[in-house]
């Protein structure tokens, strides 16, 4: 193209080809329309109205609304995840503390424990549970009796002295 | 379909649209019915053609008019036309030439719509604009495609060049052929068209 290359030294530097072309075709512009501009027929166009009119009709959804549940139901999950988590680790927690409590309660008493650190009724039912945790069923049954016959007994010195045997033996 | 004198722009009718009113769009399609209709007749060279790329494109913008981000309006709409239009050259095979004779002797040249001066049309103006249409018609399709975008869709040389893919340059040496071309056609007319 003779007028439009950047390298074209024929080009004429008086007139701005560009400019030039831009009026021609403002010129021409008025006749095209005049000649060239058609109009549909009554039927496209009452097509296209329906259309527009159903379509404007038509509910709408927003465009962030999609987006909000999606976020909404990615959120709900991980607190659902991270709450179950949570309750887990809290239990597991909470049972071994427990069974260490007992263990060295028990191992504690198996040495020489003060009777006033824990009432003797307090005594026996941390060591019935320790006892059911460890699934020692047949050892559990001495120890209920105990606890059946230390209802019986007006004093808790035997009582406790039966639950100092079983768990010295269990303590080895 | 009710044009009426909607002084909104156009951004501003799709956005109206967009938000339910229908009649935004009735007005758009009233500014560029004229224009976009006769651009795609005189590209696929056919009324009934016309027609259908004519709704096909504005059911394109009523179903997604979301798609529109902005800048000029008329380039987005002709960029779809010019699309659905290509793709119904591409899969229209032509089956007879515009040169090949019908059974009664006459060229299909001759029968197709708009491409001839209306004998009984008196207003000069109509008569030049007119014999322009037969004109452009028988420009090169790349030089028509081009001239039509900027006389008839008003798009700037930039955004003809964006929508066809093609350096500035080419766009303008494209315009500039098609205007030497019909300055030959239009022969003594061209001279009248200068001085008015």
């Amino acid at each position: 193209m003779k007028y439009y290359g950047s390298t074209d030294r024929t080009m004429n530097h008086d007139t701005d080809p560009l400019r030039e072309l831009e009026a021609t075709s403002a010129r021409l512009t008025p006749h095209v329309r005049r000649g060239c501009d058609s109009v549909p027929s009554p039927d496209v166009l009452a097509a296209i109205r329906t259309a527009a009119t159903r379509q404007a009709g038509a509910p709408r959804i927003l465009p962030f609304v999609p987006w909000a549940i999606a976020a909404a139901a990615t959120l709900l999950v991980l607190l659902s995840g991270w709450t179950l988590f949570r309750v887990r680790q809290a239990t597991e927690v909470a049972r071994q503390a427990t069974l260490m409590d007992d263990m060295l309660f028990l191992c504690a008493e198996a040495s020489v424990v003060p009777e006033t650190i824990a009432p003797g009724a307090q005594r026996e039912e941390r060591a019935r549970r320790l006892l059911n945790l460890q699934g020692l069923g047949e050892a559990a049954a001495p120890a209920t009796k105990v606890s059946a016959e230390s209802e019986e007994l007006p004093s808790t010195d035997s009582q406790s002295h039966n639950t100092r045997e079983l768990q010295a033996q269990r303590c080895g | 379909m009710g044009i009426g004198e909607d002084t909104r722009s156009d951004a501003d009718l799709l956005f109206a649209f967009r938000n339910g009113d229908a009649m935004a769009l009735n007005a758009l399609v009233g500014r560029y019915q004229g224009p976009l209709h006769g651009y795609l007749r005189a590209m696929s060279g056919s009324a009934a053609d016309a027609d259908d790329l004519f709704q096909e494109t504005w059911m394109r913008v009523i179903r997604n008019p979301g798609s529109f981000r902005g800048g000029a309006f008329n380039a987005w709409l002709w960029r779809i036309a010019r699309n659905l239009l290509i793709d119904r050259l591409r899969r229209r095979k032509p089956a007879i030439s515009l040169d090949d004779m019908t059974a009664e002797g006459t060229a299909y040249r001759e029968l197709t719509p708009g491409t001839e001066p209306d004998p009984g049309d008196e207003v000069a103006g109509a008569e030049i604009g007119r014999v322009i249409a037969a004109a452009v018609t028988r420009l090169p399709p790349d030089q028509r495609d081009v001239f039509l975008l900027r006389t008839q869709a008003g798009l700037t040389f930039a955004e003809i060049a964006r929508l066809r893919h093609v350096p500035l340059n080419t766009a303008l040496g494209r315009m500039h052929y098609a205007v030497l071309r019909l300055r030959q056609e239009l022969g003594g007319m061209y001279t009248i068209l200068r001085g008015r």
